[in-house]
């Protein structure tokens, strides 16, 4: 068996999963604007994706490296394949758009006007609007070739527009005309669109919901930005450069070699080019030759260029018929405000389900420790944060109340470097020690810890997550919480803190496990007890959910696992390099990847371990970066409720039947469906019980799932 | 959680958990270990800090501390005394900083005492040989009944530090005798250096050194089969790694060759590559590879197949004493009290009259707290003066009191510190003639708090020897009347007790004048019982 037979390119496993989000803008189950969405959101992780893992294979390849990935194939082969597919998603995605969506989209009355549409509708509207909001900012800029081409931000969007160069339209006609140099076919202008004004400008309309995208209008309105010339077509741009791209230690294999090649390069060459496609030969010519692109990082769109923008526009717009049902999180009895929450923990531990239940008990945990008298301190580490975060304002609090407040901020959380330096200046402000983290490591275990002297002595509260401590993906994405009181847990908590903050070098810990110190030597030692179990033909079953599966020490040891007899159970959002179902190889791991309504994020293991059933939850998907580069934690559920919460949480993701896919052992996905079984839905089954759990709250606190009959 | 059993003798304390805290400095780390006293007398160990410095490095290479290296240890004793704020602690309360090797040899202590007291407000107690001794014995403790087998017959506990390793031989769980030795893992590591060897050769240059080092105590023991227990943190690294456990109170087991084969191969590395090996620090690396050896030795030496390994630490055993007020633990004091005995014996002293004489000062000390409110750790200084304060007759019966007093400071108590063996053998030397005056030589020395201690226990002890005057153990029994001008000793004896009433009258004024009050010793018939007392 080669290497390629073992594992699946993680691009192209990637992909894979955009392919699925994809699926569920073509799923005619969906509301229509939840499908316009999907699709929103599947294009923008296209950009993501370019700017993160194209641009890095695009270096590598350039440069010749050697190095291959897990399945044998050079950047270049890679590059070779993932360009594929990304044709094939882009012409899916533009099919879904133009040929599926819009006409449907049209029959309630929302409609795309584009510039053509315009002609002889209200010039009342367009010409206000541009006069008022778009001309005072717009910046039209004369280019002629590359060198004075402008340095666009990564996925900005402009227009360029050509003209017809001729004496009588420049405004430096008399010297052109006496120099004798004779005159070059065209003259170019490109526009940026102006940061801060909206892309997509409702249009007032009798009825419905028109409206006008900025290319469209600022298309529209030329002949006043570029008085007197003969414009000979126009069309919207975007490019996508490499020095765009935040390139940390997030590319795998590549890492070290390409970020030295980010650090020397100033001005990396563009990874992507996008042009509409009625664009001329002349024009893309002219603009692949300024950019720097070459014809395959050239994309002709066939419809509108960043689709991202649908995203707010989809859930904007006040139609609820075409959208989903609201689940509203329920609330969580224990936490009412007004409950003195350190009782509540100090009496078991509680474990919180995301976004089926509220995130305000962390809120709570928080406000209260900010001004509970016998609080002493507050150790939380923060990884993305919400915009106006009551997190960070309870930490500012609990300062201000005198408590030693520790933050450990993870600036280079992808995408949020700004709005964290932002929060993170505000706390040091207030006195709050802000750390940023062990050097070289980003911080993503999600821990906080609540110090609070009482009269039996120190008694450490803590919150465990699988999420980010943001009260806005809080609603989006699966997440578990877990509260506890447990001296042990405790201990090895703040005993992390220390090592995290430079308190001290890191202490043996009895319970947790931490990357990158013993965090993959637990995890492998867990594999390996099944795996003796299986050989002694004992029970032995591994049960994850995670959002990827990347390291291929851990899959070897899964692989072995497997070919021991232990039954594995893989659910994987995302990325995930293993291939299960191999004869000798992987005949007993099935993997099954969930897309539905929201993005599943929590990371829960179970292992048979002879019966006693060990569940953690954990900060870390099961990629190198994650168990070798990144602070993250392995968390013990030793409670019996919780416990068994988690593991029916597990066994209901792995009923589903309507939202579920089932891995081939060639990287491919097969839809699961209910065929003559009742449909389960596990997203929804999860909500039921949260809902459930709240109407009995009022009862002994057990919890039983129900299989609930899905909506359709 | 690591919850250590009440010290029976704890007396019951009025707060519901108090904060306690041990720093230590060592030659290659400096630590932080707290933990609460809970209001049953149960010790709860929390926090654990550590930081890698290189004060043994310097010490033993220069004899002097660097200055980057002061620096460092007050950046760090900084960060520990914000850790301690969270506990509610300052610098000054319940926090104890004891300085081992590291410090103690260095010719610039002082000045690194200083410049940590000025930035930090920490004062550190160097800890001498006897202290580390006791400190030792004390956390082989919870073992000598968890694992009595080991210590059945002899034994031997070694633990090596990175200056020093302690060596204590022990006969049924007794200690027989202390010593310390100048083989550390870090000095070890130094000649390696020094001499620039090849990795090739480390081994057998260690291990000749190591061996002269045994030599040295081999001769102190008879019987070479004594059971080898090591302490310390470089083979509990090496236990841990090789996944044996600790189990609470119970010694672990390890085949001197199963160590012997991972010294070898510790050996064949730099301590660099140990560092990202095992994720060590650069001094642990450095020390883990010559401390194993000499525990490998060692334990071949006297164990021969197996060594046993407790899992204890000084700053653990530091904290349990502080829990207990500091006083000794009942074993602990067992131990001190026979090491004094055997100096005793060894100056011809009269056995029967010392320990009469100790056991009266202690029912003193002990009937009369209200009065002296001394400390409980004080007990036990008052009984080592009351065993030894006639050892200078075996020079001169003429002012035989101060040839007690440095023959005493010369000695060596197991577990007794220069500092309790000064105050030891000034109480011996007021037990008669001159009270305490501030020209006296030794006594003036001290800070007003040891006067006073020295003071009262003196007058104790007077007391305890005026009771004792005729020699004849003839008062059986005493008891104490405490009333607001007056205390009432009331004897059972055998016989007559005039003698004794009158040296107590004599002997008894440096009581009275500095506790203003009256005492008086009245005999009890023993078969005329008289209820009015």
């Amino acid at each position: 068996m080669t290497i390629s037979d073992r594992y699946i390119n993680r691009e192209i496993s990637w992909l894979g999963f955009n392919q699925r989000v994809l699926d569920q803008a073509f799923d005619t189950n969906n509301p229509l604007l939840e499908r316009l969405k999907f699709l929103a959101i599947a294009s923008n992780n296209l950009d993501e994706f370019f700017m993160v893992r194209v641009g890095s294979l695009k270096l590598a390849a350039d440069k010749g490296s050697a190095i291959t990935d897990i399945t044998g194939l050079s950047a270049h082969e890679q590059l070779k394949q993932v360009r594929e597919k990304i044709l094939e998603q882009t012409q899916l995605i533009y099919g879904c758009l133009l040929d599926e969506l819009e006409p449907r989209l049209k029959e309630h009355r929302i409609r795309r006007l584009t510039a053509a549409d315009l002609i002889g509708q209200s010039q009342k509207f367009l010409d206000t609007y541009f006069d008022n909001e778009l001309l005072p900012i717009v910046s039209p800029i004369s280019v002629s070739c590359a060198n004075d081409f402008p340095m666009l931000r990564g996925k900005r969007m402009c227009l360029c527009v050509r003209m017809k160069n001729s004496v009588a339209t420049r405004l430096d006609k008399a010297i052109v005309e006496n120099s004798g140099v004779p005159l070059a076919d065209d003259r170019y202008v490109v526009i940026p669109f102006p940061a801060n004004v909206p892309r997509i400008i409702p249009f007032p309309a009798r009825a419905g919901y028109d409206f006008i995208l900025l290319e469209d209008l600022l298309a529209t309105q030329l002949h006043k930005l570029l008085p007197e010339q003969e414009i000979l077509e126009w069309c919207p741009l975007r490019v996508i450069r490499n020095a765009d791209a935040e390139l940390d230690e997030d590319t795998d294999d590549f890492m070290l070699e390409v970020l030295e090649l980010i650090n020397l390069r100033q001005n990396s060459p563009c990874v992507r080019l996008e042009v509409a496609e009625s664009a001329s030969g002349q024009m893309v010519n002219f603009l692949r030759a300024c950019v720097g692109a070459i014809e395959i990082d050239t994309y002709r769109a066939r419809g509108p260029l960043d689709l991202s923008s649908f995203l707010g526009f989809a859930q904007s717009l006040p139609i609820p018929e075409l959208k989903d049902t609201p689940w509203p999180a329920k609330a969580v009895a224990d936490f009412d405000h007004g409950k003195d929450v350190f009782a509540v923990i100090a009496s078991g531990f509680r474990l919180v389900l995301h976004p089926y239940q509220s995130f305000d008990p962390i809120v709570e945990f928080l406000q209260q420790a900010a001004n509970d008298r016998d609080v002493v301190a507050i150790k939380q580490t923060l990884y993305r944060t919400a915009r106006d975060s009551k997190i960070v304002d309870a930490l500012i609090q609990a300062r201000n109340n005198g408590k030693h407040v520790t933050a450990v901020v993870e600036l280079k959380a992808r995408f949020d470097e700004q709005r964290n330096i932002q929060w993170a200046r505000r706390m040091e402000a207030a006195g709050v020690d802000v750390i940023y983290g062990v050097s070289g490591l980003k911080t993503h275990a999600k821990m906080l810890l609540v110090v609070r002297r009482e009269k039996r002595g120190i008694v450490r509260y803590v919150h465990f997550g699988t999420g980010n401590y943001n009260e806005s993906t809080a609603q989006l994405y699966s997440d578990v919480s877990l509260f506890t009181a447990d001296q042990q847990l405790g201990l090895d908590t703040v005993h992390a803190f220390n090592a995290i903050t430079g308190l001290s070098v890191p202490q043996p810990l009895e319970k947790l496990a931490l990357a990158p110190i013993n965090l993959r030597s637990t995890l492998s030692s867990l594999i390996a007890v099944e795996k003796l179990n299986a050989k002694n033909g004992m029970p032995a079953e591994i049960v994850a959910k995670l959002n990827s599966v990347v390291d291929s020490k851990l899959i070897d040891e899964l692989y072995e696992a497997s070919q021991a007899g232990v039954k594995i159970r893989l659910n994987v959002r995302g990325i995930c390099c293993l291939r299960p179902g191999v004869k000798g190889l992987s005949e007993n791991i099935s993997v099954v990847s969930i897309v539905d309504r929201f993005l599943e994020h929590s990371r829960i293991l179970m292992f048979h371990h002879g019966g006693e059933r060990r569940v953690y939850l954990t900060s870390a998907d099961w990629m190198g970066r994650n168990l070798d580069r990144r602070i993250e934690l392995l968390v013990p559920v030793e409670d019996h409720d919780c416990r068994q919460r988690l593991i029916d949480a597990l066994e209901t993701y792995f009923s589903d039947n309507t939202h579920a896919y089932r891995m081939q052992s060639d990287g491919s996905y097969e839809k699961i469906t209910a065929r003559r079984k009742p449909p389960i839905r596990s997203q929804e089954v999860l909500y039921r019980a949260a809902e459930e759990l709240l109407e009995n709250a009022t009862e002994p606190s057990t919890t039983v799932f129900r299989e609930l009959k899905t909506e359709r | 959680m690591n919850i250590e059993p009440k010290d029976a003798r704890n007396e019951p304390a009025v707060f519901a958990a108090k904060a306690l805290a041990v720093i230590d400095i060592g030659a290659s780390s400096i630590r932080l270990q707290l933990a609460e006293l809970m209001s049953d007398g149960s010790l709860i160990h929390q926090e654990t800090l550590t930081h890698a410095v290189s004060l043994g490095k310097d010490s033993f290479s220069t004899g002097v501390i660097s200055r980057t290296t002061i620096d460092e240890c007050v950046r760090v004793l900084k960060i520990f005394r914000r850790k301690l704020e969270e506990y509610g602690l300052t610098p000054q309360t319940n926090v104890r900083v004891i300085a081992t090797s590291g410090l103690r040899e260095a010719n610039n202590r002082l000045e690194f005492q200083d410049r940590v007291y000025i930035a930090t407000g920490f004062e550190i107690e160097p800890f001498d040989e006897a202290e580390l001794h006791r400190v030792t014995y004390l956390g082989i403790q919870p073992y000598l009944t968890g694992s009595p087998e080991t210590f059945a017959g002899d034994s031997v506990v070694s633990e090596v530090g990175g200056g020093t390793t302690e060596f204590l031989y022990l006969q049924q769980g007794n200690v027989k005798f202390s010593r310390t030795f100048r083989m550390g893992s870090l000095r070890l590591r130094k000649i390696i250096d020094d001499y620039d060897a090849p990795l090739a050769k480390t081994k057998k240059m260690l291990t000749a050194q190591i061996e002269q080092h045994i030599q040295q105590i081999q001769h102190l023991i008879h019987d070479e089969t004594a059971k080898y227990v090591a302490m310390g943190g470089d083979i509990r690294f090496f236990m841990k790694l090789t996944k044996r456990e600790f189990r609470p109170g119970v010694l672990s087991e390890v085949g001197v060759d199963t160590l012997g084969e991972f010294v070898d191969q510790v050996l064949q590395k730099q301590p660099e590559q140990l560092v990202t090996m095992y994720r060590l620090s650069l001094a642990e690396a450095q020390a883990l590879g010559p401390a194993l050896l000499a525990h490998k030795m060692m334990a071949k030496r006297f164990s021969n197949e197996v060594l046993y390994v407790a899992d204890s630490n000084m700053r653990r055993s530091v904290l349990h004493e502080m829990a207990g007020g500091f006083a000794w633990s009942e074993s602990i004091r067992q131990q001190i009290v026979s090491s004094a005995k055997q100096f005793a014996k060894k100056y011809d002293t009269d056995m029967d009259h010392a320990e009469a004489i100790a056991t009266f000062a202690l029912q003193l000390f002990d009937d009369l707290r209200e009065i002296h409110q001394l400390d409980t750790r004080y007990r036990s200084i008052l009984e080592l003066a009351a065993l030894l304060h006639e050892v200078g007759m075996y020079v001169s019966g003429r002012s035989y009191h101060k040839h007690s007093m440095y023959l005493i400071q010369n000695s060596e108590l197991f577990g007794v510190s220069q500092r309790n063996l000064f105050l030891v053998s000034l109480i011996a030397r007021y037990h008669r003639r001159a009270t305490p005056q501030p020209t006296h030589e030794g006594y003036n020395l001290l800070d007003r708090e040891s006067r006073i201690v020295v003071a009262k226990l003196a007058s104790l002890l007077r007391v305890a020897v005026a009771l004792e005057s005729s020699r004849s153990q003839r008062i059986k029994e005493i008891t104490c009347k405490v009333e607001a001008q007056q205390i009432t000793i009331a004897a059972k004896a055998l016989g007559d007790i005039s003698a004794e009433q009158l040296e107590a009258q004599q002997s008894g004024q440096m009581f009275e004048n500095l506790f203003g009050v009256e005492l008086q010793l009245l005999t009890l018939e023993t078969e005329n019982r008289d209820d009015n007392i």
